[in-house]
């Protein structure tokens, strides 16, 4: 029966010969590997986060600008806000991706300390790609409803008489109850999203942090 | 050479790179059995060696540097799912050198089957063991107190031991 320090004797000089077999790499190709993107986990979903930035940034005011200069239900001034309201949003999430990306752990900690700082950085990230989703979301149902609801609208302003301030209030709350109940779905599905990698590092910080008093 | 010229200089970042190219590959093979992963990750650090390479400050040696950068990177890498060892897969080129010696062939497949049954905490561990890496400076690399680190030694020997001797006894 082998003792535990045998094999780690033979590990050892095992070590030794596996050394000596290490590939060859032409000088060349570092050069050309220093200039690639990284392909690390974070990097993706950084870059996961600016697509929808920029998607929220362009896509969203042009539907809001053909609504401006469409529908007959809704306050002009009204849509002039929310197209604001979406560029400043836009303007936001666009500050703290740039935030994000200088949050990221200097490379150099020490595993337990990267290994924290990362985690701090997936949970801020979770947290902005949270928001910035339920905002498209909003928008989203927002505009549908506008879509939807112009004619119908148009008629009932006719005939109750309500002005189109009042009915603008009246979509807005409906717009705040739809996705508040839509948050549970969207949090779980982010988390599904991103969950087993913030779960993968909580248990290698817990496994490092085992045994320290 | 001193450590700043490192930071601007491609054909100076070559020299480190090939003098520390060692430390890079073993994790790379440490944590991925399959040879494309390997590459990938050996991208991956590579890359993000050169891109930190001007906050090093020089207050610990460079390959102790290195160490912490590669195995940062092999540790935070996300997995969908643990491959299991493939014998066939395993290190080509260490099954060039086992034409040789088949005895000491099989004892290196069962050396990466032992340790591709360890966690990605215990792997670093015995990576740095492995490479001569003294106690304090692996409780360095690591960010743990030396008492942690002979707890942790202490339990990869024995799931060491077990998993070598239950091969032998299969």
């Amino acid at each position: 029966m082998h003792t535990a320090m045998d094999e780690l004797l033979k590990f050892k000089e095992i070590w030794q010969i596996v050394q000596d077999q290490e590939l060859r790499v032409n000088p060349l190709q570092n050069r050309v590997l220093i200039r690639k993107q990284s392909n690390r986990i974070v990097a993706k979903f950084r870059k996961s986060l600016l697509i929808e930035v920029c998607l929220c940034m362009i896509v969203l005011p042009i539907i809001v600008w053909a609504l401006i200069a469409n529908m007959a239900s809704i306050n002009r001034n009204f849509l002039l806000f929310l197209g604001v309201l979406v560029i400043s949003c836009a303007g936001y999430y666009l500050h703290k991706y740039r935030e994000l990306g200088k949050m990221e752990p200097a490379a150099g900690f020490n595993v337990k300390q990267f290994l924290n700082e990362q985690l701090l950085w997936m949970q801020e990230f979770v947290s902005v790609y949270m928001r910035l989703n339920l905002s498209v979301l909003a928008f989203c149902i927002l505009i549908l409803m506008i879509l939807g609801t112009d004619s119908p609208l148009y008629l009932l302003q006719e005939i109750t008489g309500f002005n189109q301030y009042a009915i603008s209030l009246a979509i807005l709350v409906i717009t705040a109850m739809i996705t508040l109940a839509a948050y549970p779905l969207l949090k779980l599905y982010i988390y599904g999203m991103f969950g087993r990698y913030i779960r993968q590092l909580e248990s290698n910080i817990r496994e490092l942090e085992e045994n320290e008093s | 050479m001193t450590e700043n010229k490192l930071l601007f200089n491609e054909k100076d970042f070559e020299v480190l790179l090939e003098e520390h190219r060692g430390i890079i590959w073993r994790i790379c093979r440490m944590y991925h059995r399959d040879e494309a992963d390997q590459q990938d990750l050996y991208q991956e650090i590579v890359l993000r060696i050169w891109q930190a390479l001007p906050g090093f400050r020089g207050d610990s040696q460079l390959s102790t540097w290195i160490y912490r950068v590669a195995l940062n990177m092999a540790i935070s890498g996300f997995r969908k799912q643990k491959k299991q060892l493939q014998y066939g897969k395993i290190n080509a080129d260490a099954l060039c050198i086992a034409e040789a010696d088949d005895e000491k062939q099989e004892t290196i497949n069962l050396m990466y089957k032992a340790i591709n049954g360890l966690t990605d905490i215990e792997k670093a561990i015995i990576l740095l063991h492995l490479d001569q890496q003294p106690n304090e400076e692996i409780a360095n690399i690591m960010g743990i107190t030396q008492n942690n680190l002979r707890v942790k030694m202490s339990r990869i020997r024995e799931r060491l031991r077990v998993t070598m001797n239950a091969h032998r006894d299969g």
